[in-house]
């Protein structure tokens, strides 16, 4: 589904991503552990096409296309989602608008017609309930006044109305509390299936108590150091990062 | 002597304006001409009129074409239902005169809703509301001197309007300036809301000058919203309100102004103790187009509070202006307030002009202040376009939203709803796409 063949990066002229392997297949569930300045955002800005970030080298294979050559919104329009870390407030732009506008984009992408109205409200208030967001939210500004962990929860309604196919979660547990926190995995798990796969950016383990990752990789220094199961995230849990120390470590 | 003076002096001589057979009122016409002839209108060199164009209005020409000839009432109404609100009270006014056919003014328990011009007609009426002030400037003696009709409102204590009442104001041709003078007194407790809705529907330059003077007694409260509807660049427009707010009242004022050639909406509140007003605006503006704000609150007495908040989007050529200053008098302790002007420049040429001043004279006051100009936020297109939404229509619906912000602190559900849908038209969005809780 994704596959990533040792990807330079840099911001301007600063190398940050120095070589990324990384394959997903559909239905797993990636977790990119790492301490800070690792290089861990970069890469789910990456793939999301955010301007700013020269591709020096490599190459990000997508469904069998050229991802780097796709624009921002066709990345989306096939597929793939991003889950902020700080979520954009929009005043003046409902939150409904913009789910029902990305959908519809969506759909016209995959040769669909537009959503019936009904059925759209009707498939949002549903989603919303389980997310324990109140139905008020649909017609305030787009995150505007939301509280953090409102931001957060928002992102996850998005992303369970879009049906993603490759859902990249940047540092999505960073500010929730416990409660928020579950929440928010409890929306996570629901999407997973077999055709869907996740992407988990995350400084901390605590996530994956939640949401249990196939396979979880170490990033430092702007590599992939270390990859292994779930049980590498509570090895990382109990020594920290502290055993990162050269940017040489693993490689 | 430039060409609207002339006019002025020969329109106030033919003395067919209303209210001119009574020596009184054409003693202040006579003397509002005087000073104007021997001031003339601000320049330039006047700080609030520093930034404007409106020199230029001066010596426009006004054609003898007959624009747009809108014979009947039936006629008329084509124009108007698009942008009439349902079920509200209306008052309509083609080039300056009262038309009667189209309008239904509000009804109400001591409630007195009457054009100008009958006002001063009726015999009963020895009242002359028309308070000048030492620093007015040319274009309202050009008003005093000059005005032909208008909208008179008093509310008796108590008079509560459920309705609102909208203003109508139609420009079909172009042969000379138009005076408009409004007379708003609210009495103690009373409610009304009001939007003034400004069309241009003629074929060449027009020129409209209104001055509309508020008296709002102890706790009446008034909200009026301005929208001009139109996106034509023949209407120059301005405007002056003059507020005087008694204790514990409460004003509200939204400005629209979404296009026209040179817009000006120039507001002087005074507030008497625990009074509290708002005045919040936004323009949009293209090509040569300019949408001035000029704003002085006069915080006279103590624990009053006033709320600024404007909007700006300024595209191609154009140019807005913000001149914003709260004035807090040395006894006005427990002053709350906040003036806030964000903009957007949307093109290389076009210019925004800026100026919030807080002057404090007390000690226990909270102010604040803020400007911003800027261009659109790169992170919030990024965040719409991985949303899949192509960047022309993100920054569309940037600008949409900024611009619909506005209309969120207006408190009647009725005009709020109206102001959003005509937005919308004007942004060329669907009416209901903004989706926001109406």
């Amino acid at each position: 589904m994704l596959n990533i063949q040792d990807l330079h990066v840099s911001v301007e002229d600063k190398a940050i991503l120095k070589g990324i392997n990384l394959q997903v297949a559909a239905g797993e569930v990636h977790a990119i552990m790492g301490p800070n300045g690792s290089g861990k955002s970069t890469l789910s800005h990456v793939l999301a096409g955010r301007p700013g970030y020269e591709v020096t080298a490599g190459s990000i294979q997508w469904q069998g296309q050229d991802l780097l050559a796709m624009s921002i919104e066709d990345r989306a329009r096939s597929g793939i989602f991003l889950a902020f870390q700080y979520p954009v407030e929009i005043p003046g732009v409902s939150n409904i608008y913009l789910l029902k506008a990305a959908l519809n984009a969506a759909r016209r992408h995959r040769g669909l017609n537009e959503i019936d109205a009904m059925d759209f409200l009707g498939t949002v208030k549903e989603k919303i309930r389980s997310l324990n967001l109140d139905e008020s939210f649909l017609y305030r500004g787009v995150n505007e006044g939301f509280s953090g962990g409102e931001k957060k929860r928002n992102e996850i309604l998005q992303m369970a109305i879009l049906e993603p196919l490759l859902c990249i979660l940047d540092e999505t547990d960073s500010g929730l509390d416990i409660d928020a926190l579950k929440i928010v995995a409890e929306g996570v798990n629901a999407l997973r299936s077999s055709d869907r796969s996740f992407l988990m950016v995350t400084h901390y383990q605590r996530l994956l108590d939640y949401i249990r990752p196939d396979h979880v990789h170490v990033l430092a220094h702007g590599r992939i150091i270390r990859s292994g199961g779930p049980e590498l995230a509570l090895e990382l849990e109990a020594q920290g990062y502290g055993w990162i120390n050269s940017p040489d470590a693993g490689a | 002597m430039n060409r609207l003076v002339t006019l002025a002096r020969e329109t106030v001589q033919q003395g067919a304006l209303p209210g001119q057979s009574r020596a009184d009122l054409d003693g202040l016409r006579q003397s509002a001409l005087a000073t104007l002839e021997a001031h003339g209108f601000p320049d330039s060199r006047s700080e609030a009129f520093r930034y404007s164009r409106s020199k230029r209005l001066e010596n426009m020409a006004f054609a003898d074409a007959p624009g747009a000839v809108v014979e009947g009432a039936t006629a008329m109404e084509a124009y108007l239902s698009p942008i009439r609100i349902p079920g509200a009270w209306s008052m309509v006014f083609v080039d300056g005169h009262y038309h009667a056919a189209c309008s239904t003014p509000a009804v109400g328990d001591g409630l007195l809703c009457q054009n100008m011009t009958g006002f001063l007609e009726d015999k009963r009426n020895d009242y002359l509301p028309f308070p000048m002030e030492a620093d007015d400037h040319g274009w309202m003696q050009a008003n005093q001197a000059c005005f032909s009709d208008g909208v008179v409102i008093m509310a008796e204590a108590g008079c509560r309007l459920e309705q609102p009442l909208q203003i109508i104001h139609v420009s079909t041709r172009a042969a000379a300036p138009v005076y408009v003078r409004n007379h708003i007194h609210m009495g103690a407790d009373s409610h009304i809301d009001i939007l003034e809705s400004w069309l241009d529907i003629s074929s060449s330059a027009t020129l409209v000058n209104a001055v509309t003077d508020i008296q709002l007694d102890d706790h009446a409260s008034l909200n009026i919203v301005r929208l001009d509807e139109d996106d034509r660049i023949l209407a120059n427009r301005l405007a002056h309100q003059r507020i005087h707010a008694g204790t514990h009242s409460t004003y509200r004022q939204h400005t629209f102004h979404l296009g026209g050639s040179l817009l000006r909406q120039e507001t002087h509140i005074q507030l008497q103790q625990h009074a509290s007003c708002s005045t919040e605006g936004l323009f949009m503006t293209r090509d040569r187009q300019e949408s001035g704000h000029q704003l002085l609150i006069e915080h006279k007495a103590p624990d009053a509070s006033s709320q600024v908040r404007y909007h700006g989007l300024a595209d191609q050529a154009s140019r807005g202006i913000f001149q914003g200053r709260i004035l807090v008098g040395s006894h006005a302790d427990r002053t709350v307030a906040d003036m806030q002007s964000k903009n957007l420049l949307l093109s290389d040429q076009a210019e925004i002009d800026a100026m919030p001043q807080l002057e404090i004279h007390a000690d226990d006051v909270r102010c604040a202040h803020g400007v911003s100009i800027g261009q659109l936020d790169e992170t919030a297109i990024f965040y719409l376009e991985s949303r899949g939404i192509a960047r022309p229509e993100a920054v569309r619906l940037l600008m949409a939203g900024f611009a619909n912000s506005m209309t969120d602190p207006i408190v009647h559900h009725g005009l709020r709803t109206h102001v959003r849908a005509r937005l919308a038209v004007h942004l060329q969005f669907a009416p209901e796409s903004f989706g926001l809780k109406p």
